[in-house]
């Protein structure tokens, strides 16, 4: 079960991904549809070491990045939601032709949560989790230019102030971005009421998902909730990682 | 040009190798080393977007995750500076690269340091936020800032002061993989007679670093060398946060690597 970089290719570029296939034929397979802009680098670590854990309860777990993001080809302007969604379906695709015909779980983080979706509601997937999902993308971005804005006039990160450029204004988080992205995520909407409760599991810390009511609600502890917030790297020991991965294994067992 | 090619490094580790169509002999392929515990793309993506600028230019990259870091799952107790070996001769023998730049930013510039004192096949070291000593320039500097300051803001900071003295924070010397002061200049005078360009650039995230002249101060007279490029931004942060800054950088190192090593 040694993770496998791959290339999954695409019209518009190759997206590089990491596949963790264990030794046995795979009880099932997870799609994992990663966070962006800066959740993304912050969180790859953990999200490795969590695909590792569950291809070690006999899943086979594909991890990729967005065109225009990580290791894919592609500027950072090419990053798009509608691209994100385009991208998950390909992954989706991909691990169908290698995993064979078991059940296929698409797991979103954060705002990879509407990717997950579209792989979900587009039958590629038989389930969807969703970690620390964020439903409201106008709310979200409104955090991530609040968050910027504190960054860029930090004493901490910079010695004197200095004045914001315009082409640094245009980022989100410090990354890049196309004209559309900014309205794309401003009107994404994550709508769950209509999905089938039993094929849907949320994990988020105790009592922080409004959409909790309307599926399972699987709790994070500290710190695997807790990465979110921080602008630091995420030095997550293994045990959590292990032992969230053995919940979510048993999860993904239930017919 | 030639599409980035994974690079399998034995066991779980592998890397990303881009390697323009370029069959010198003696061509180039510079390390992006880990900068902290940040995984192989880079704060911002730095790594992917200076590899493709690279390219562009005719020179080869790699970059590859530590162990214990990013991708490489499983940690390692052999040392570090022979696993960068290891992987430099993989690099050798599946894609005949023999000559190699090294280093990064932070800790990347500090294990570069180390590898090209160790290994000859390293013909430049990229150091960002390296080591640099608090010496009389630093104090000068940070006195200067200090009178700059409003007396409602020294109050603050002499309250900081005290109330850190229960359990000091831990110095940058502490902190880093640094040698005992003063062999940094044997170190960068042996590097120098061996013909390694050095790049340095420290930005105003080094805390330690406040003052251009502390970099003579640090590394004596071989810092005059021709070979040895030195560049203070003070207005940068030490992740290069913005999107004007970090163009900015990728373009200066794309140029340098350029002016010494294209083919």
């Amino acid at each position: 079960m040694t993770p496998e970089p791959i290339w999954i290719p695409l019209a518009e570029g190759r997206l590089f991904g990491v596949l963790h296939m264990p030794d046995t034929p795979p009880r099932g397979s997870i799609l994992i549809c990663p966070p962006f802009f800066h959740e993304h680098v912050r969180s790859q670590r953990l999200f490795a070491l969590l695909a590792d854990a569950l291809c070690g309860h006999g899943f086979a777990v594909l991890r990729f990045d967005y065109l225009g993001s990580g290791d894919s080809e592609g500027a950072d302007e090419t990053f798009s939601m509608r691209g994100a969604e385009r991208d998950a379906l390909a992954a989706a695709n991909w691990l169908g032709e290698r995993a064979g015909r078991v059940r296929l779980v698409a797991l979103g983080i954060r705002a990879g949560a509407h990717p997950a979706a579209a792989v979900f509601r587009q039958g590629k997937a038989g389930r969807l989790w969703l970690w620390q999902p964020i439903l409201h993308g106008g709310a979200y971005l409104e955090q991530l230019r609040e968050r910027a804005h504190l960054e860029r006039q930090s004493s901490e990160r910079y010695a004197r102030p200095v004045a914001d450029l315009a082409e640094d204004l245009a980022t989100v988080m410090g990354f890049p971005c196309g004209v559309g992205l900014h309205d794309e995520l401003a009107h994404a909407v994550l709508v769950l009421n209509d999905l089938d409760a039993s094929h849907l599991l949320i994990l988020d810390a105790a009592a922080a998902s409004e959409s909790a009511s309307a599926s399972g609600l699987m709790t994070l502890e500290e710190p695997l909730a807790g990465w979110a917030d921080q602008l630091d790297m995420a030095r997550i020991g293994l045990p959590p990682i292990r032992a969230i991965a053995a919940r979510l294994a048993d999860a993904g067992a239930v017919p | 040009m030639n599409p980035e090619a994974i690079v399998n490094l034995g066991g779980d580790r592998f890397g990303l190798l881009n390697a323009p169509d370029v069959h010198a002999e003696d061509r180039v392929c510079l390390l992006l080393l880990n900068a902290g515990f940040i995984h192989r793309s880079g704060p911002f993506r730095l790594h992917v977007r200076l590899a493709r600028r690279l390219a562009q230019a005719g020179i080869a990259s790699f970059r590859f995750d530590a162990p214990g870091i990013g991708d490489a799952l499983a940690r390692s107790d052999r040392p570090l500076l022979e696993t960068m070996r290891a992987d430099m001769d993989v690099l050798e023998r599946k894609h005949g690269l023999r000559r190699f730049v090294v280093g990064g930013l932070c800790s990347a510039a500090d294990l570069g340091w180390q590898l090209a004192l160790t290994d000859p096949r390293v013909i430049g070291v990229i150091s960002i936020d390296g080591l640099a000593r608090t010496g009389c320039w630093y104090r000068w500097a940070r006195l200067r800032r200090l009178l700059a300051k409003p007396p409602r803001a020294w109050l603050a900071s002499l309250l900081r002061r005290t109330r850190r003295r229960a359990s000091p924070a831990m110095s940058a010397d502490e902190l880093r993989d640094w040698p005992e002061q003063g062999i940094e200049r044997v170190q960068i005078g042996g590097l120098v007679q061996r013909g390694v360009a050095l790049l340095f650039v420290f930005t105003g995230g080094a805390g330690y670093f406040l003052h251009p002249r502390q970099f003579g101060e640090t590394y004596g007279a071989a810092s005059k060398a021709e070979s040895v490029q030195f560049d203070h931004w003070p207005q940068c942060d030490h992740t290069f946060f913005k999107e004007t800054d970090r163009r900015k950088l990728i373009e200066h190192l794309a140029q340098w690597m350029t002016r010494r090593f294209a083919p």
